[in-house]
């Protein structure tokens, strides 16, 4: 993490140096990430797509729904639902409290929010530095990632937000 | 052109416009008959064509133009009295509207309506023209706009000088368009040939630099009456010298209207340091002349009815303002020349004249006279305040036009705030006593503004219902001439206000109701006087507020409902049993039981193949409910309660274990502490409730929806009864109900998706989201119990049969 503040100062700067110096040939437009850890774990979503960051508040839970997704709440008069990232890469249950974080994000022009530990840094990375996602059976969620970045000796999973929590798989059915 | 070209924006106003006069057009003509037809709501009929015609004119939709050209020209005929209001007329003019939304619905789809239709009643239209004066057909250009028409039909003496309205004439729009030189503009404007006023207008050069339209100052002042405009163009320079933003037309504007000179002075408020200005009223003497006229025109006037007309002047007829107002007060049916009163005729002054001299023809006399207000000195005290009067309560009503996309956005923002000051007052109470009472206090104001608030904002999306009572003034019409009977609608609290998306869904409902209520309901005259009735029934259909909810009934005079018939049919349909015994209520209330009523006639109140049970779901759809009462002989009442809004909904809240979930009011019937023995379990864990001989599914929430520690026996807590739609019960195993509620709708589907058994959700006073239960769907899930429960009885049943052999 001794990178991060580093990372952050860079961003503004390399920005238009990348933006008028770089030719085309190169095809490196500048990509902002937000990061965010869940366990060990580090993952990033496009700035673009981040609506807010907001504290860990109990959402109500709705009957019949996936695990992962742990209920409803209020985004000023939004209904928004939560999804325990955790839990949806099958990696344990979060028992969130206050510490936690929702990171709300727009997804095919619906909001949803994404319960993580914690959010971690905004990260620059140049579009050719970003490297494809491993693909293969052995290795079923590499549909929810666009790819892998390096920062700085951390690897950082891009999460492909419409695989994610676009079209919803969730059953509706209720279980009566 | 593309979408944001402004002439399409034109177009869009155009249309939204079209709707208002259609509708105007509709509910003034469905009150129309021969008897009751006054001048104004001619006239207004007319104004609503004509501004249609103007603007298709605008936009060169054709068909449209042609159609409205020739019901206008039907209307103006009935208006200037050359064409004598019958019912037969009445018909045409009806089917001429429809015809007419039909075509601006074309129009605006950009497709064209059959041509046979509309020569069918373009046919209908003309034969009463030719059946009567010719100069109703008034189909010249000039005539149109030309006030002196109208002057014509009304004296048919010497006074019908056409007003000649120099050069060349070309109609466009509803202006006429004539170009003139700058000389003639002096002279234009003395010469007086219309009435109301006479309008120099000359934009400085500069004017479309500081943001002003002539074009919009014109189509405010159409708003205040006709307007025919004579264009100057001696100014446009050559197309080198022309400054793209200068402004070099100027206009001789005559505008025929009933309005005072402030209306008109406020057209030009904006404008008039940036113009020359010179306004008129038009009366044609000078200002001398004027003023001893108007002083001496009563009681000359008053000795000689003719006077007016033998006036050596005969400009004074040109002025003849054409717009009559219900100022004119009854003398105005008398006579042609009082048709055309101008307003400013107070309705005080007509009293007066009235009082004061003996014979009533007189009364109407001074009113040519009246408009001989001085051209440059328009202030007559007493001609003006009557005319304020009189235009105030019609056209004086400021409005704006708002996108109800915005409207809808603040009700929603308004909303939050509702719900913010809820939570900081549940905050306050856990402050100490002393920090509290301060805070507490001040949140009590602004709860109170608050709530002040939510209501404006609520009544902006408010309409009142008149729009829909008055589109069934035609339905009545309709179906008691269908099914051959005389019906009077009568209406009462129109101007009760409600949430417009309830009154767009109101129609059906309502016309359904009627239909039945004239077909069914109001007997045949015969019978109706055997029955010692009046022989015309009547339909009263009244509206109102109760208890923060709107309600409204269609009443009959009628038969009321043959119970005996209505509970056979239900038996024989197997909605009831013969051995049920149904109260008079309940049985009245069956003709809304799905299934009952089908295409063929059984009761008073069903038919038309589409039955009452359509009419309940409709009303159910938007939160309300319905329910008849029927007294035999005297007639029937259907009552519908609805919600003042459907943004808000009264629910009651219940806890199921440590959740809570909001049940409609609408849905709910009672609540229950269950004995143990009326709890008898069946299959699978489902249990019924006997209640009063009657067996109702329990439906488990806790279990359906996977709550833990909530009471597993509904002897622990409480049993809500709902009941659907169609009238399916069930009943809702809960801990406890906390209370009820208003709560704001909130949709699940934005952000998620539907959830079985869940219809929306809300959000509560701590800010915490709770979901609406969906009773239609658990009494589904209740009914597929329903059904277990009645295998498992008849298998126990054949158990015990079995046993006995």
């Amino acid at each position: 993490m001794e990178a991060t503040p580093e990372t952050i100062e860079q961003a503004p700067a390399a920005q238009p140096a990348v933006v008028d110096n770089r030719s085309e040939d190169l095809a490196g437009d500048l990509r902002e990430f937000i990061t965010f850890t869940i366990g060990d774990l580090e993952y990033g979503v496009d700035i673009i797509d981040v609506h807010e960051i907001k504290g860990w508040t109990a959402p109500t839970r709705v009957p019949n729904a996936p695990p992962y997704m742990t209920g409803v709440s209020n985004l000023r008069g939004e209904i928004v639902p939560n999804y325990d990232l955790r839990m949806k890469f099958g990696m344990g249950t979060t028992e969130p409290n206050r510490t936690h974080v929702v990171v709300l994000v727009k997804v095919q022009g619906r909001t949803v929010g994404v319960l993580v530990d914690s959010v971690s840094d905004i990260l620059s990375v140049p579009e050719t530095d970003i490297n494809p996602a491993p693909e293969g059976t052995d290795f079923a969620a590499a549909a929810w990632l666009d790819g892998l970045v390096n920062a700085n000796g951390r690897m950082v999973s891009l999460l492909n937000l419409d695989a994610l929590f676009g079209d919803e798989d969730v059953p509706s059915e209720m279980t009566e | 052109m593309s979408d944001t070209d402004p002439f399409e924006q034109f177009k869009e106003t155009f249309f939204t416009e079209c709707r208002e006069y259609l509708d105007e057009i509709e509910q003034e003509l469905s009150a129309l008959t021969p008897e009751s037809a006054d001048d104004e709501s001619l006239n207004s009929i007319f104004r609503g064509v004509h501004s249609i015609k103007g603007g298709a004119g605008t936009f060169g939709f054709d068909q449209l133009i042609a159609f409205t050209h020739q019901f206008e020209s039907v209307l103006d005929a009935l208006r200037s009295h050359e064409l004598d209001l019958t019912d037969d007329i009445v018909d045409v003019l009806l089917a001429s509207s429809d015809i007419q939304v039909a075509l601006v619905d074309a129009a605006e789809e950009g497709s064209e309506v059959d041509p046979a239709q509309v020569d069918d009643v373009v046919a209908k239209l003309s034969a009463l023209l030719s059946g009567d004066a010719p100069a109703a057909t008034a189909e010249t250009p000039a005539e149109e706009d030309a006030p002196a028409e109208q002057a014509e039909a009304a004296v048919p003496d010497e006074a019908a000088e056409e007003p000649s309205v120099d050069d060349e004439e070309e109609e466009v729009d509803g202006f006429v368009v004539v170009t003139a030189d700058a000389e003639d503009l002096g002279d234009a404007a003395g010469d007086a040939s219309g009435s109301g006023f006479r309008i120099g207008f000359r934009p400085n050069p500069d004017m479309f630099r500081r943001a002003n339209e002539p074009l919009l100052i014109l189509r405010e002042l159409e708003g205040l009456g006709e307007v025919s405009a004579t264009a100057d163009t001696s100014r446009v320079p050559t197309l080198e010298e022309l400054d793209p933003e200068g402004a070099y037309l100027a206009w001789v504007i005559d505008l025929e209207s009933d309005a005072d000179r402030e209306a008109v002075d406020e057209v030009f408020e904006f404008v008039a340091d940036d113009c020359i200005l010179e306004i008129d009223v038009l009366g044609g003497d000078t200002p001398a002349d004027a003023e001893t006229e108007a002083n001496t025109a009563p009681a000359e006037s008053a000795d000689a009815p003719a006077s007016a007309i033998d006036d050596p002047e005969p400009d004074e007829f040109g002025f003849v303002p054409v717009k009559a107002t219900a100022d004119a007060e009854d003398d105005a049916e008398q006579g042609p020349a009082e048709a055309i009163a101008p307003e400013a005729v107070a309705s005080a002054e007509a009293e007066d004249t009235a009082a004061s001299e003996p014979t009533p023809i007189e009364a109407v006399s001074p009113e040519p006279a009246q408009p001989a207000t001085a051209p440059k000195e328009p202030q007559k005290p007493a001609a003006k305040p009557a005319a304020k009067a009189g235009s105030a309560d019609k056209k004086g009503a400021m409005s704006i036009r708002v996108d109800l996309g915005k409207v809808d956005r603040l009700v929603n923002m308004v909303g939050e705030l509702v719900i913010s000051q809820a939570m900081l007052a549940q905050q306050v109470t856990g402050v100490s006593k002393d920090a509290a009472a301060g805070i507490a206090e001040g949140l009590d104001d602004l709860g109170l503004t608050v709530r002040d608030i939510q209501e404006s904002v609520m009544s902006i999306r408010a309409q009142p219902v008149q729009s829909v009572f008055a589109r069934m003034s035609r339905i009545v019409r309709d179906t008691a001439r269908d099914v051959g009977k005389k019906i009077n609608m009568e209406t009462v609290g129109e101007d009760t206000e409600v949430d417009k998306t309830i009154i767009e869904h109101l129609t059906d409902p309502l016309t359904h109701m009627i239909r039945n209520a004239i077909d069914h309901g109001v007997e045949s005259p015969e019978d109706r006087v055997a029955a010692g009735k009046d022989a015309t029934g009547t339909i009263t259909l009244s509206a109102g507020h109760r208890g923060g909810r709107v309600v409204i009934e269609v009443i009959d005079d009628g038969a009321g409902i043959n119970r005996e018939r209505v509970l056979g049919k239900a038996i024989e349909k197997g909605l009831v049993q013969p051995e049920d015994n149904l109260t008079d209520e309940e049985i009245d209330n069956l003709v809304f039981a799905p299934g009952f009523s089908t295409a063929e006639a059984v009761s008073n109140l069903s038919g038309r193949g589409v039955g009452m049970d359509v009419v309940r779901r409709n009303i159910q759809d938007l939160g309300g409910r319905v329910s008849i009462s029927s007294e035999p002989g005297q007639g029937s009442r259907i009552t519908m309660t609805l919600p003042l809004t459907l943004a808000v909904m009264d629910g009651m809240i219940v806890r199921v274990g440590s959740e809570t979930f909001i049940v409609p009011l609408t849905n709910m019937i009672e609540s229950i502490k269950p004995e143990a023995d009326e709890i008898h379990p069946l299959v699978n864990g489902v249990s019924v409730l006997a209640k009063r001989g009657v067996y109702t599914p329990l439906v488990a929430v806790h279990e359906l929806f996977a709550i833990p520690e909530a009471a597993i026996d509904p002897v622990e807590g409480l049993i809500v009864m709902v009941e659907n739609e169609s009238g399916d019960q069930a009943g809702l195993v809960v801990d406890e109900i906390i209370g009820q509620q208003q709560v704001v709708l909130k949709s699940l589907e934005t952000n998620y998706e539907a959830v079985g058994g869940v219809s929306a959700a809300t959000i509560l006073g701590d800010g915490r989201v709770a979901l609406i239960l969906d009773v239609a769907g658990l009494c589904d899930i209740a009914r597929t119990h329903g059904g277990e429960v009645a295998r498992e009885l008849a298998r126990r049943n054949s158990e015990i049969l079995e046993e006995a052999v």
